[in-house]
């Protein structure tokens, strides 16, 4: 993403233009456009158009348009975002007051102004605008019958392809029928690597299993590619790593992204640095259950009396659209920050953040034991 | 043009007469009388229906086809079954109304009356079973003891629910009772199914100590061995020559480890076994769950060479999770087989040091001290297997049976014969002839061939065509709970069917849920189970991932007792009463309705964290 320009008064309100360059992008201004906001920007939009003779013609124009953000959609599948609201600038085609989508573009500049620039805020632009943080990595992490083909962006996991197919088991006397269907199999996941990924892009694909799976797929690999000549495969062969998981389904990737192998060639991308968190947070709670707390009243209260060391947060909270829950978040942000702890928002396309949202979606590591945390423990605040 | 004329509405206008040929059936200009009109042309407003579904064959046809076919049959059957019964001349009666007529005086009054006394009041009263019951009820004659009727009741009621076709009378309720019937008449006269399967820490010895007990009962040929031997020696695995009766696929032999659970069958004196021999490698546990939920009984295998026991009793092995397993799996008696003593002379003293960790080890898992045997044996040599051990060093010290000698011991569980029919499909595939063929095992009830069944959860009627027992060996028609058997289903679509499905009652089947209430003992895990944990569910052949959505209580570990409600996590070796939710939905029954279909397990990372029960299924 590229910062273009920038006009924050003192009250914290004003405007910033941005370019957002591709899918991810997308998703950090998913994170940064709230109800309320005013978005600017270039759109198509149909006009009615009456001639002279009284015929009715539509036609697009391409025109800069200004609205008063009410509804955000974020398509994960092709990554765009479509931004609902009323017009608010006076403009030629578009009357004040039209409802408007705005799908933001790849590589057009759009203004987007508000009313309180939080410190979340203004960290997820400096984290979208950083040109270093770019690790793209796909992963396959299957068993015997089902693949998922994911790509592990910094801040998003898309999974590409899940494959699953009913291999039959080996009887006796008769295991033909076992290879044939693994074979296919193979056949299948192979399919969807060559047409999701491309490895321009991707630093490393991880082909991650259970058992032999991975060696007899990576065998497999191999042989189709010598045999069809297909030259990406051959020129990317470097790229492929083969690392263990204990299951084929998608909570077992934080697995494959944690080996050794593979943490060398990630380095700090956020999404290794996520699942670390969260693995450090499990290990409190399990040697030190009173120095871990999760649980937004618990929180608060440890916050208050400046206790949180580590704060894990998901940005599904912070989306949240009630503008006041939104910002008891971000004041619990502020002040672990001011205590000197770290925070982290995850992410919750990554399957680290699907699993802190699963427990309630904010949680932390405590410097020292607060006194009267346990007490309060009749409220088990969502019930779902 | 003209800006006040009407351009808009003027058709006649402008456009070419090419047009308006094209769109068009037959000449604008001469008229049509409307009797060519009816003849040629579609009208839809011609009074009959003209639905899509009036197009589609009705989904009666075909099974309709099937009762026709059985209704031939059976009328030439009947007949000869008449003639064959010989103590009463009905061969004047129409076979066909004879057993309608039977078929209502059994309903009515059929506990207490033999076979015999109904025919002859059918013959009495031409079929008209109004009189015949009349004339039963009111007769002298004793009713013969329920006792008999019941064990004649199977032979002729048997080929006959099969086949007949009055869809009025519940086929459930009066099949179930041929079942039960059929299992106590099995009870007396045959031997004892029972299923074992094999468990053990990778390389303890497992398939090869099978494959050479199965080579000893003789089920495997010689030659077969033989050839085993030289192909094992050609890839430079001769030790695995036994290993590969049982290790069938290519992977699987190149690389002298067991990956899926394979199943074979052998007899003793007084049982037949049907042996499944598990995957001992950590990454195939789902595959050693899948074999171990189907077995009564297990033989635990532990390598006694050096070194050996220590590794796979230690933390990583595996002797500790499989037995955990097995029994959290419902399994009680246990027979551990101490492998690999040849290799240290037979000595006693290495056996006695095993014998000790694992009683104390066994008992804390909760095996009753009297349900474990230990039996040495050497798998490779085939020593102490299937007959008395004869290496010198051996006897010396060890009186006690052989292995076979103690599978042999192993009780028969009760089988839930009068619950309704559950099978649990293992695998899937297309076998010889249409339809689809699947093999697993029948918990509780019994079917035959010719019955109509339901695949839950995808909820779809089908019938199954054929029942193949233990590969076709046995000739009974009636597949009862606690066996093995292959089935072939017709009329479900295959996409429908997976690994997994159960087949049901076709009126009372099992119910598909995707929130389950479970009450749980937590394993020793690194990690503490919290709210919004993902896990991997374990139960028969189904794997799939879940989310413990609720952690409702702590209970306490041996009275069950709540000892703190909604905690905010649960560490090792505690009890809890947790919600698990899952993305698909599976087949489960409460543990309490019945026992083979409410267990399950938790797994997570690799390792098993919990053995579970279902206290209720929520929805």
């Amino acid at each position: 993403m590229k910062l273009v320009h920038r006009d924050i008064n003192k009250d914290s309100s004003g405007q910033i233009t941005l370019v957002p360059e591709d899918g991810e992008d997308m998703w950090h201004a998913y994170n940064l456009v709230q109800p309320g906001d005013s978005l600017r920007s270039t759109t198509l939009r149909k006009v009615q158009s009456e001639s002279s003779t009284g015929s009715v013609g539509s036609s697009r124009v391409r025109t800069m348009l200004t609205i008063a953000v009410e509804a955000i959609d974020f398509d994960s599948q092709a990554c765009a975002l479509h931004v609902k609201g009323r017009n608010i600038q006076e403009n030629q085609y578009v009357k004040m007051g039209a409802y408007h989508t705005l799908d933001l573009e790849p590589n057009r500049k759009f203004v987007l102004a508000k009313k309180c620039w939080d410190t979340v805020h203004l960290d997820r632009i400096n984290v979208a605008c950083d040109p270093t943080q770019n690790a793209d990595v796909a992963a396959v992490v299957m068993q015997e019958g089902l693949a998922h083909v994911c790509l592990v962006l910094s801040s998003m996991t898309l999974v590409r392809a899940k494959i699953e197919t009913q291999i039959p088991r080996k009887r006796k006397g008769n295991a033909s029928q076992h290879d044939k269907g693994v074979e296919k199999f193979f056949d299948a996941v192979l399919q969807a690597i060559v047409r999701h990924i491309n490895f321009e892009v991707v630093k490393c694909v991880i082909i991650a299993s259970p058992g032999f799976v991975k060696d007899q797929f990576y065998d497999f690999l191999w042989l189709q590619a010598t045999k069809t000549d297909n030259r990406t495969l051959i020129e990317n062969k470097s790229k492929f790593i083969c690392v263990h998981s204990s299951s084929g389904f998608k909570h077992s990737l934080k697995e494959a992204l944690m080996d050794p192998s593979v943490a060398s060639r990630l380095a700090d991308t956020k999404a290794t640095a996520e699942i670390k968190a969260l693995q450090d947070f499990y290990k409190t709670l399990q040697h030190e259950p009173d120095k871990a707390c999760y649980g937004l009243k618990h929180i608060e209260k440890a916050s208050a009396a400046d206790a949180i060391d580590v704060l894990l947060i998901t940005d599904m909270l912070l989306r949240s659209l009630d503008v006041a829950h939104r910002r008891r978040l971000v004041k619990i942000v502020d002040q672990v920050k001011d205590s000197g702890g770290t925070v982290r928002v995850f992410s919750s396309m990554h399957v680290s953040g699907e699993q802190l949202g699963q427990l309630t979606g904010i949680a932390g590591i405590l410097r020292y034991v607060v006194p009267g945390m346990s007490d309060s423990e009749n409220s088990s605040d969502e019930e779902d | 043009m003209a800006r006040h004329r009407n351009i808009r509405n003027n058709k006649s206008y402008d456009y070419d007469d090419d047009y308006d040929v094209y769109g068009q059936s037959y000449e604008d200009d001469y008229g049509v009388s409307p009797g060519t009109i009816a003849q040629y042309s579609y009208s839809r407003s011609s009074g009959k229906d003209v639905n899509i579904s009036s197009y589609m064959p009705s989904e009666d046809t075909v099974e309709e086809e099937v009762w026709e076919d059985d209704l031939c049959f059976e009328s030439s059957a009947a007949a000869q079954r008449h003639r064959s019964s010989g103590s009463v001349d009905t061969s004047s009666l129409n076979p066909i109304m004879l057993d309608a007529c039977l078929d209502h005086i059994r309903d009515a009054v059929g506990e207490n009356y033999s076979e015999n006394q109904m025919r002859q009041a059918s013959a009495k009263f031409n079929c008209n079973y109004e009189k015949a019951i009349d004339f039963l009820l009111n007769s002298s004659g004793q009713p013969s003891n329920s006792k008999n009727t019941t064990s004649r009741l199977p032979d002729k009621a048997k080929n006959k629910d099969c086949a007949t076709a009055t869809p009025h009378r519940t086929l459930g309720s009066n099949q179930r009772n041929t079942a039960v019937a059929e299992y106590a008449k099995r009870e007396k006269e045959e031997k004892k199914q029972i299923s074992l399967v094999v468990i053990g820490h990778v390389d303890a010895g497992k398939s090869t100590m099978m494959g050479h007990l199965l080579y000893q009962q003789g089920v495997v040929s010689k030659r077969l061995i033989h050839k085993y031997e030289q192909e094992s020696k050609k890839i430079g695995k001769t030790s695995f020559a036994y290993a590969w009766v049982l290790d069938e696929t290519g992977e699987e032999r190149s690389r002298g480890v067991t990956m899926d659970v394979a199943h074979n069958r052998f007899e003793t004196e007084h049982r037949i076994v049907t042996l499944m021999d598990a995957p001992g490698h950590r990454d195939f546990i789902p595959n050693m769950i899948t074999g171990a939920s189907e077995a009564d009984v297990a033989v635990l295998v532990i390598g006694a060479s050096t070194g050996e026991f220590e590794a796979g009793f230690g933390i990583g092995g595996q002797t500790r999770e499989h037995a955990l397993l097995v029994r959290s799996l419902g399994v009680s008696q246990l027979a551990v087989a101490v492998n690999k003593l040849d290799t240290l002379n037979w000595c006693q003293k290495r056996f006695k040091e095993i014998l000790e960790k694992m009683r104390q080890f066994l008992k804390q898992a909760g095996f009753k001290e009297s349900d474990v045997t230990y039996v040495p044996v050497s798998g490779l040599l085939g020593e102490n297997l299937t007959a008395k051990a004869t290496a010198s060093e051996l006897t010396s010290w060890y009186k006690g049976p052989s292995l076979i000698e103690v599978i042999d011991k192993f009780r028969a569980p009760q089988r839930p014969i009068a619950f309704p029919f559950r099978f649990c499909v293992n695998d899937v595939f297309r076998g010889q002839g249409s339809g689809i063929t699947m093999s697993g095992k029948i918990e509780s009830g019994g079917i035959c061939h010719g019955t109509k069944v339901v695949v839950m959860p995808a909820a779809e009627r089908g019938l199954i065509k054929s029942v193949d027992s233990n590969d076709g060996q046995s000739n009974s028609e009636f597949v009862l709970a606690g066996e093995h058997a292959t089935l072939t289903l017709h009329g479900v679509d295959i996409m429908k069917v997976t690994t997994g499905s159960v087949l049901c009652d076709i009126d009372n089947p099992i119910r598909a849920v995707t929130r389950i209430q479970a009450r749980i003992i937590v394993f020793s895990i690194e990690v503490p189970i919290t709210r919004g944990f993902p896990v991997e569910l374990h139960y028969k052949s189904v794997h799939e991932p879940a989310i413990i959505r609720r952690i409702i209580s702590q209970l306490h570990r041996s009275t069950g007792e709540v000892v703190t409600k909604k905690p905010k996590f649960i560490s090792k070796g505690h009890n809890a009463l947790v919600e698990v939710e899952l993305t698909r939905p599976v087949c489960l029954e409460e543990y309490s309705s019945l026992k083979e279909l409410g267990r399950f397990t938790l797994r997570y990372g690799g390792s098993t964290i919990a053995a579970c029960v279902v206290t209720k299924l929520l929805q």
